[in-house]
């Protein structure tokens, strides 16, 4: 190999990387910290826009997946090693390594060390001695994890494009003729959400297709990411100066209740604030029986007040709100991002890699001893993933066995 | 060969009473002294000094280059754990600990415990199968023996018995005494023993005849 | 009094300097130290005469913040080598004289300054000549005979390398944190609040997961618990302790010697014994360096300065809905001290204060800012004080927008009163503290 070479792969696995480049991310966090109130946001939004940033936060995926390939070739080499096979150079494999003298009589060592709980395999000139459960997949799946996970932030800082859009009961879904059957919110608790929410799409080639709060799903590549709840009722309005009267569906955002939003009255001076009537019972946005409280304005002054439930009416000073119809709407942001699988993907390893390591280190952790002969004598070697210091008692005892001093100080 | 124990003019004494008149000895390295004498003769005075059990009130006594008198409270503890081993003839083992564990007794408060040399220790002395065993389990002789492998688990240069065989039978004494006789020879520690037992001095290098707070015999059994 | 102003300070000196000269040179660090520390006191009296305002103190704040910064970066070093060397702790030399002297003279140049600042007039300028000639000379004494306990130090436990930079550290910590304008434990927890705010909005929308209405309301109180008032405050003790933590950790994994080439157990059992005995007694410089950030921590959040925080005077609006309140009534609004008002309209409220600037003006604003909990402000000389953050607001900036200064609230002076509108002063109140209360964009 190279010396270009040796020095990329030193680098490229070396476990500083992920931390220099984290440091530098903080550094820059405290700086932006100083003049913004929101530097987070600020720090991301800098980022996407500068590739040197981007490139040096790429380091990390690519420091992990260069450090998992090396620990895996490591990992096999160890084994092949323990397996008997010759030829591999045991430096920086394992923990502890002693020269013994060429006599040193280990072959009979197998049936005490068996004794002691290792699984013991011989060979000619060899012997290994291994017990408990290696934490090697643990790490695998935390460098995976690591690895999408910082993958994942790259590709969603990167390539995130988001579009807020209202779906609404009887319309296409944006960019499709996929039509919008039905909106249902059910009073469904789960384990973390208290709702469940179904939007039902008939699909234009035929069938039909379910879109819910979590996960989202993802329509023509992007996911629905339900943001609000609202309602779009038929409204039919006339005043004194407005003898016409005026009818459209009003895309109102008032879930949950007491959330207000306002409609302008197209051409004229006239504006409503709506709210949901909170009411009494079950929730009136699953129920259907939803009453709108409504302020009408004109102008900044208030001419007229009232509530009316949808299906209904009301009308007092020469001013009539009819609400006849309504339509069920989901503010949602269509997303398109293709780090989010990895994300989840990085959550899940991250999670198993976990659930593998906290029970295998804190019971059966992996304790690996080698012994060998070769031309310039015996050599003996001990590693243990836990409980290092019983392990290391048991390869002395061993060393000892081998190699008996006969009194006096060391 | 070089001296593990000198002393000049060493002496002890309790108000008005001499327990040890002035005492010149010399114990080379590696070699196995037994000393006798009548009860109230100074033998157990001089086993404690030896041990940095007790302080002398005259003379000096070097063990290994290592002038005891001038040591502090602190520095005869560690002379004690690092340079000592005592077998007493009571054997001092903890009645609710398992052989194994009052070996690894003596190691924690030396350096750290390691079971698997606690283990070794007490295989050497036979005891292989009665590491689980408390004292209240074993006879006179395997408690004994246990005792020895806490008197040795820490190496020491200097092995003080205090008529360890006195409660023990003739079958019991002779294994006990053939069992030191081995582990002096693998590890190569000197032996100071008290024993009234004539037949006990006869495992020696060298027997002193106390009494009175004096040496007043020295005989020579094998050459050093 | 004004001497046991400096005592905490002077106390951690007295500790700081036979530690620092029994690890480096001795004598000659005590000298040195004693040096700095009178060129500190001198330095920094200096600004405080002939520049003023917040200029001497900016500076020693960036200082300790970036020392601070240090430390984090040290202890993660001295982890990641732990973490990926492991095995035989290699022994830390002792600087040379030119670097022992380079930091001995830093430290006392800082923790003069730092001490001097304890003493400094809340309303501005020098710190009278009795009171700094008698702290350049006991920083200077002290330091001279800390030489004597210095050498009843047991060498073992003289801390080197990154241990003892945690130790100083934590001490100039707290001389920096019972001044004031020189805390940096109170805008770190700002700081970990806002970062947490950011982090959890931005993870929520990272990773698509519905908004609040959606979730459980025993679910959503947990989550709620980010919000809380009190997340700052534990985020940032959290960070305050992390490096010195870190240190101590990698002290205490440190891995064993290998002792495998001895054959014989009672030698190898030594040898461990007294490394182990060895780490034990190295962790004791982090320990300290912990209960000394824990003081830090302290005043910081419990400082000696006493307020001036009149109760709120309830007030209430004319038909037209303005609040008009008299220059000169029961109180003189004039009179440069913040003035607190509360207003309540059908379960609406606000509190809000006026006070007239050092530039002559009559400013009205919220008693709180847009990002810290609205827990109130409270004025201490020429600055006003955030209850929440411990942020000091210069009074020349009250009135004016952005950071942690208080919200304004438009007013207009109208013969001898001041005349708010109380819409106006509900909806400010409202829309600004309710989403801190609450969490940025979570609340919607």
């Amino acid at each position: 190999m190279s010396r270009f070479a040796s020095i990329a792969k030193r680098v490229a696995t070396s476990p500083a990387v992920t931390p220099c480049v984290l440091a530098l991310f903080l550094l820059l966090y405290v700086g932006i910290a100083f003049g913004s109130n929101e530097p987070l946001t600020a720090l991301m939004a800098i980022t996407r826009g500068n590739v040197a940033l981007l490139a040096l936060l790429a380091l990390v995926p690519l420091s992990g997946a260069a450090r998992l390939v090396a620990e895996t070739a490591t990992f096999l080499k160890r084994r092949r090693m323990f397996s008997g096979v010759a030829g591999s150079d045991p430096a920086g494999l394992f923990e502890e390594a002693v020269a013994l003298p060429e006599q040193a009589p280990f072959e009979g060592e197998g049936e005490r060390l068996g004794g002691q709980g290792y699984r013991v395999r011989a060979g000619s000139g060899w012997l290994s001695a291994g017990r408990g459960v290696t934490l090697f997949p643990a790490r695998f799946l935390y460098l995976l994890g690591v690895t999408l996970l910082f993958s994942g932030l790259l590709a969603s800082l990167t390539g995130r494009a988001t579009h807020r859009q209202v779906v609404l009961e009887g319309e296409a879904l944006p960019v499709s003729r996929d039509l919008v059957q039905r909106i249902v919110l059910k009073e469904e608790p789960g384990l973390l959400l208290q709702r469940t929410l179904d939007i039902a799409v008939a699909v234009e080639g035929g069938g039909e297709r379910h879109f819910g709060l979590y996960p989202p799903g993802k329509h023509r590549g992007y996911y629905l990411y339900p943001r609000y709840l609202g309602v779009a009722p038929l409204l039919r309005f006339s005043a004194p100066d407005l003898p016409g009267g005026f009818e459209q569906y009003a895309v109102l955002s008032i879930y949950p209740p007491g959330k207000e939003d306002t409609f302008q009255i197209p051409g004229s001076p006239y504006r409503f604030i709506f709210q949901m009537a909170p009411g009494e019972g079950p929730d009136p946005y699953a129920s259907g029986r939803i009453t709108l409280q409504f302020r009408v304005l004109k102008g900044e002054s208030q001419v007229f007040a009232g509530s009316a439930p949808l299906g209904g009416e009301t009308s007092g000073g020469g001013y009539r709100v009819a609400l006849p119809e309504f339509r069920r709407v989901v503010v949602t942001d269509f997303v398109q991002d293709a780090g989010v699988p990895l994300i989840w993907s990085a959550v899940a390893l991250l999670l198993w890699s976990l659930c593998w390591f906290v029970p295998v280190r804190l019971l059966r952790p992996r304790q690996e001893i080698l012994v060998v002969r070769h031309a310039e004598g015996v050599s003996a070697f001990s590693r243990a993933e836990g409980g290092r210091r019983a392990h290391a008692g048991r390869f002395h005892d061993l060393l000892d066995q081998l190699q008996p001093v006969a009194g006096g100080e060391p | 060969m070089a001296a593990i124990i000198e002393t000049s003019g060493l002496t002890r004494s309790y108000g008005d009473i001499c327990a040890l008149k002035p005492l010149d000895l010399c114990v080379p390295e590696g070699e196995w002294l037994t000393v006798m004498g009548h009860s109230g003769s100074g033998k157990s005075t001089l086993l404690n000094l030896l041990g940095g059990l007790d302080r002398p009130t005259g003379g000096s006594i070097q063990v290994r280059g290592t002038d005891l008198a001038s040591l502090s409270e602190d520095g005869l503890a560690r002379f004690r754990r690092d340079c000592v081993g005592i077998i007493f003839q009571q054997h001092h083992l903890i009645p609710y600990l398992t052989a194994l564990e009052n070996v690894m007794m003596s190691q924690y408060f030396h350096s750290v415990p390691d079971e698997a040399e606690a283990r070794h220790a007490l295989e050497r002395v036979g005891l292989g199968h009665r590491l689980k065993n408390r004292p209240g389990e074993l006879s006179g002789g395997e408690q004994q023996r246990v005792c020895i492998a806490r008197a040795i688990i820490n190496s020491p240069r200097l092995l003080l018995g205090d008529e360890p065989t006195g409660n023990l039978d003739h079958k019991s004494t002779t294994m006990v005494m053939e069992l030191l006789r081995e582990l002096r020879d693998e590890d190569r520690f000197s032996i100071v023993m008290v024993t009234h037992n004539q037949e006990v001095a006869a495992w020696g290098d060298r027997t002193i005849h106390m009494d009175d707070g004096c040496l007043v015999r020295e005989e020579r059994i094998k050459a050093c | 009094m004004t001497a046991l102003k400096v005592i905490p300070q002077l106390l951690c000196w007295a500790v700081l300097v036979p530690v620092m000269s029994r690890s480096l040179t001795g004598m000659a660090t005590a000298v040195t130290a004693a040096a700095g520390f009178v060129v500190g006191v001198a330095g920094e009296n200096l600004l405080l005469a002939y520049v003023g305002g917040e200029l001497p103190f900016r500076p020693l704040r960036g200082v300790c913040g970036v020392i601070f910064l240090l430390l984090w970066g040290a202890s993660v070093w001295a982890l990641y080598r732990r973490g990926s060397k492991g095995s035989d702790a290699e022994a830390v030399s002792s600087p040379g004289p030119l670097a022992a002297g380079l930091a001995a003279s830093a430290t006392g140049v800082l923790a003069g300054a730092l001490t001097l600042c304890r003493l400094a007039p809340l309303d501005g300028g020098a710190v009278r000549l009795v009171p700094y000639l008698s702290l350049a000379c006991a920083g200077a004494v002290l330091a001279l005979a800390a030489t004597f306990p210095a050498r009843y130090l047991p060498e073992r436990l003289a801390p080197r390398g990154i241990p003892l930079l945690a130790l100083v550290v934590s001490a100039l910590m707290v001389m920096a944190c019972s001044v004031q304008r020189l805390d940096i434990f109170s805008p770190l927890s700002m700081e970990v609040m806002k970062f947490i705010h950011d982090f959890v909005h931005q993870f929520f929308e990272s990773m698509l997961i519905p908004d609040h209405p959606f979730f459980r309301s025993d679910v959503w109180g947990y989550i709620g618990l980010l919000f809380s008032d009190k997340v700052g405050l534990w985020g940032g003790l959290a960070l305050w302790y992390l490096p010195v933590l870190f240190i101590a950790l990698a002290l205490r994994l440190e891995r064993l010697p290998s002792v495998a080439h001895i054959r014989q157990g009672a030698a190898r059992r030594k040898l461990l014994a007294s490394f182990i005995h060895e780490r034990r007694l190295r962790l004791v410089a982090p320990l300290f360096a912990l209960v000394l950030l824990t003081g830090a921590a302290y005043q910081s959040r419990f400082p000696a300065t006493e307020y001036w925080d009149p109760k709120p005077v309830e007030v209430t609006a004319t038909p037209a809905g303005q609040i008009v309140i008299p220059k000169k009534g029961e109180m003189d609004l004039e009179d440069g001290k913040l003035h607190k008002f509360s207003y309540s309209q059908g379960g609406r409220q606000a509190r809000f204060f006026v006070m007239l600037t050092p530039a002559g003006q009559l400013v009205t604003t919220l008693d709180a800012c847009a990002i810290c909990q609205p827990e109130g402000y409270g004025q201490a000389g020429n600055a006003v004080i955030c209850y929440y953050c411990k942020t000091l607001i210069p009074l020349e900036t009250v009135g004016k927008p952005g950071g942690c200064n208080p919200v304004p609230v438009p007013c207009s002076v109208k013969g001898d009163a001041v005349v708010i509108d109380a819409m106006t002063l509900l909806n400010t109140w409202e829309s600004t503290v309710q989403v801190t209360a609450h969490g940025k964009g979570m609340g919607k």
